[in-house]
């Protein structure tokens, strides 16, 4: 009987079955499952889809924590294991499934979305602490188009500020990183050879930023004072 | 205003009071004096918000970090990356990490431990990008209950959510139309039926706003329909009745 011949009943079933040999170490065939995900991403049925993401969803979950950093997200393993199967519908509906031949690279990717939605939780997380840390800040709602414009626009002028291309990598280090002056030295040692040598260097970074009318009135402070 | 306790504290000293560095001597000119407190005010509100604002802003998503990864990327998202990378530590640990998480292989990972707490699939409420759906119907019971009934209208940020039951011998099919300004972001857009903990049945929003859902079972169910772009819209519970 052909793949294609099967009902999505026995499909699954076999999907599942295969799975778990899989699991136990245990020889298996792959094409029943290539061809549940075939039908639920390539052609785009729904109904596959769902039992793609019953029979995959332990899994999953395993690999959620297995991750070295989701104990730091303080989120349920199975939000973030939705997040992936999701992500991975999205990322391989239609003709990007075409890019897979075998499933170990489909389930490869699958494995990549699980790092992605933690991946992607904790840099939102970030933005979050770095809005709560200043209670003036107007609440963050998102990134959009007209927050990357903004923030391309803003970076762009603190690139004329700062000619030195020292100055503009620091300043990318703290404002776009969030680093620690440790972590700059550490990941710079062609620059900085010290956590005292990226202090020094800030310090005047910020002297300079913090006098400029453009970026006092884009945050909304008045014109500086004498100092 | 001017200075209480002159002379006014230098930029650096203003720079440390920011960072939480400052010795007793800066701490207590601060505690004492309007007009410095206000300048080290306005120099963390400037700090503040360049790093609010520039966080991450120009970093390739994680997916496409992982793709690059897996090689998947054509020759020039490929080389934009790579040059992206190449200045950037935290993409750079990021892909260490998933260097290190896909090294251990397909196969099992590790043990589930106890489910000491509710599972949930929903992140904290206050994320942004999650909204919340109010059921908008009077009847107690907020059942959905066949066809020629009234809909079940669902709110979320903007959006209204119409949901009718259409039923079908032992499984009824779940019907739900979207409608508001912004639905454009919601086509294509992911809709899930949970119930009893598992997932029952998937749809896709189509280009018209409805979806339909199969293999509806005869109770409770939650609703989640997630956006490409990241945001959910979530209805924790509604009823269904013959």
């Amino acid at each position: 009987m052909s793949l294609s011949s099967l009902s999505l009943e026995d499909l699954s079933r076999r999907c599942a079955e295969d799975t778990t040999r899989f699991h136990r170490e245990q020889v298996r065939d792959t094409q029943h499952c290539f061809e549940l995900l075939r039908r639920a991403l390539a052609e785009g049925r729904n109904d596959a889809f769902t039992r793609v993401y019953q029979i995959y969803e332990p899994q999953v979950l395993r690999w959620v924590y297995q991750h070295a950093r989701f104990q730091e997200t303080g989120e349920s393993a199975e939000y973030f294991a939705n997040q992936a199967l999701t992500s991975f519908y999205f990322a391989l509906r239609g003709e990007k499934f075409a890019r897979f031949e075998t499933l170990p690279q489909v389930l490869t990717y699958l494995k990549m979305c699980v790092h992605s939605a933690i991946a992607q939780f904790l840099r939102k997380e970030r933005a979050l602490q770095l809005a709560d840390l200043d209670p003036q800040i107007a609440s963050v709602n998102g990134a959009g188009v007209a927050d990357d414009l903004q923030a391309a626009e803003l970076w762009d002028h603190i690139c004329d500020l700062l000619p030195d291309d020292g100055d503009r990598l620091l300043a990318r280090c703290v404002f776009v990183q969030a680093l620690k002056p440790a972590q700059i030295a550490r990941g710079h040692p062609d620059r900085w050879r010290t956590p005292r040598e990226v202090s020094v260097a800030l310090q005047r970074i910020r002297r300079h930023l913090r006098k400029d009318p453009v970026l006092r009135d884009y945050a909304g402070i008045p014109a500086a004072d004498p100092s | 205003m001017t200075c209480q306790l002159p002379p006014p504290l230098s930029d650096d000293q203003i720079s440390a009071a920011v960072d939480g560095t400052a010795g007793d001597d800066v701490i207590r000119h601060v505690a004492d004096c309007p007009y410095c407190a206000a300048r080290v005010a306005a120099a963390r509100h400037l700090e503040s918000m360049l790093a609010r604002r520039l966080s991450r802003w120009d970093c390739p998503p994680p997916l496409a970090l992982g793709e690059f990864h897996l090689n998947l990327l054509n020759k020039q998202e490929a080389q934009a990356i790579r040059e992206h990378i190449s200045g950037c530590l935290r993409c750079q640990a990021e892909l260490s990490d998933l260097a290190i998480f896909l090294e251990n292989g397909l196969r099992n990972g590790a043990k589930i431990g106890q489910l000491a707490e509710k599972r949930s699939r929903f992140a904290r409420l206050h994320l942004p990008d999650l909204l919340m759906g109010t059921v908008q119907m009077q009847r107690p019971a907020l059942a959905l209950r066949g066809t020629g009934d009234e809909p079940v209208i669902v709110e979320a940020g903007g959006l209204t959510v119409f949901l009718k039951l259409e039923p079908r011998a032992g499984e009824p099919v779940l019907l739900g139309q979207l409608a508001g300004d912004g639905l454009e972001p919601w086509i294509g857009a992911l809709v899930q039926v949970w119930q009893d903990g598992a997932l029952r049945s998937t749809a896709e929003v189509d280009d018209l706003g409805s979806f339909r859902c199969e293999a509806i079972a005869l109770q409770p169910f939650e609703l989640q329909i997630l956006a490409q772009g990241g945001a959910t819209i979530l209805v924790p519970e509604i009823h269904l009745a013959e």
